[in-house]
């Protein structure tokens, strides 16, 4: 109630104390998130030229899909294209952590991966790197989520995440859905 | 002037009332203001602890 103006003036200020605290709880939760949980938005900034990704370099069809590299570091390669990614089904471990890299040569794409925090923009002439732990096993769904053109809405592809006795790379390190 | 009853009121009494009323007012506010962020804060909080949290490490 308030009848004079010092009422006014305390009930500014409890509000204005409210508000506050509210903010340095939402700020303190991201900042918990961001350095105990590791959980911040993919910020990977790496060039590559949209016209000769595929001819030359780590996005030619050879290396695409999910490869083992020496020091055991899981990496999916995905190129994405008006209006289907290549390759359209990829596999990976659960619970073991995985780098998924893309690029565009053609327009702007975007992913997710259902169900996971898996979200980020594929630019022309940029790599996008999400490093990311599956928990949750069976074929994940991860649309375009960035409008790229009349096929829009039937570029997807699907992650499917296996437990760790059934990720069995080749000789060259490699899994694919064919094999899986 | 008459008052809300029809009865002619003085200067001071209309003061009055509308001082009366003007006392509700902020309270009012608060509690509707209030309301409005706390539900803004709880349905943030529940995201971030139901769907944030449980979608796993991303970087």
């Amino acid at each position: 109630m308030a009848a004079t103006q010092q009422d006014v003036q305390r009930s500014e200020t409890r509000w204005a104390v409210w508000v506050s605290l509210f903010v340095v709880i939402i700020f303190g939760l991201t900042v918990f998130a961001a350095l105990v949980l590791h959980r911040n938005p993919p910020s990977n900034l790496e060039r590559i030229d949209p016209r000769t990704l595929h001819l030359s370099g780590e996005f030619t069809e050879p290396n695409l899909g999910t490869r083992v590299e020496p020091n055991g570091q899981v990496t999916t390669r995905i190129v994405a294209t008006q209006f289907a990614f290549v390759p359209p089904c990829v596999v990976v471990p659960a619970d073991r952590e995985v780098t998924l890299r893309l690029a565009s040569p053609d327009v702007i794409h975007g992913i997710l991966v259902s169900g996971t925090n898996v979200n980020t923009m594929v630019v022309p002439g940029y790599v996008s790197q999400v490093h990311t732990v599956f928990r949750r096993m069976g074929d994940l769904l991860m649309p375009c989520h960035e409008f790229c053109g009349l096929g829009h809405s039937q570029m997807l592809a699907r992650v499917r995440v296996v437990p760790a006795e059934q990720f069995r790379p080749d000789a060259q390190g490699r899994v694919s859905c064919a094999a899986s | 002037m008459s008052g809300r009853n029809g009865v002619e009121a003085q200067p001071a009494d209309l003061d009055q009332q509308q001082l009366l009323a003007l006392r509700e007012v902020p309270s009012g506010a608060i509690a509707l203001g209030g309301a409005a962020v706390l539900l803004l804060l709880v349905a943030w909080l529940l995201i971030y602890l139901l769907v944030y949290l449980p979608r796993g490490m991303v970087g």
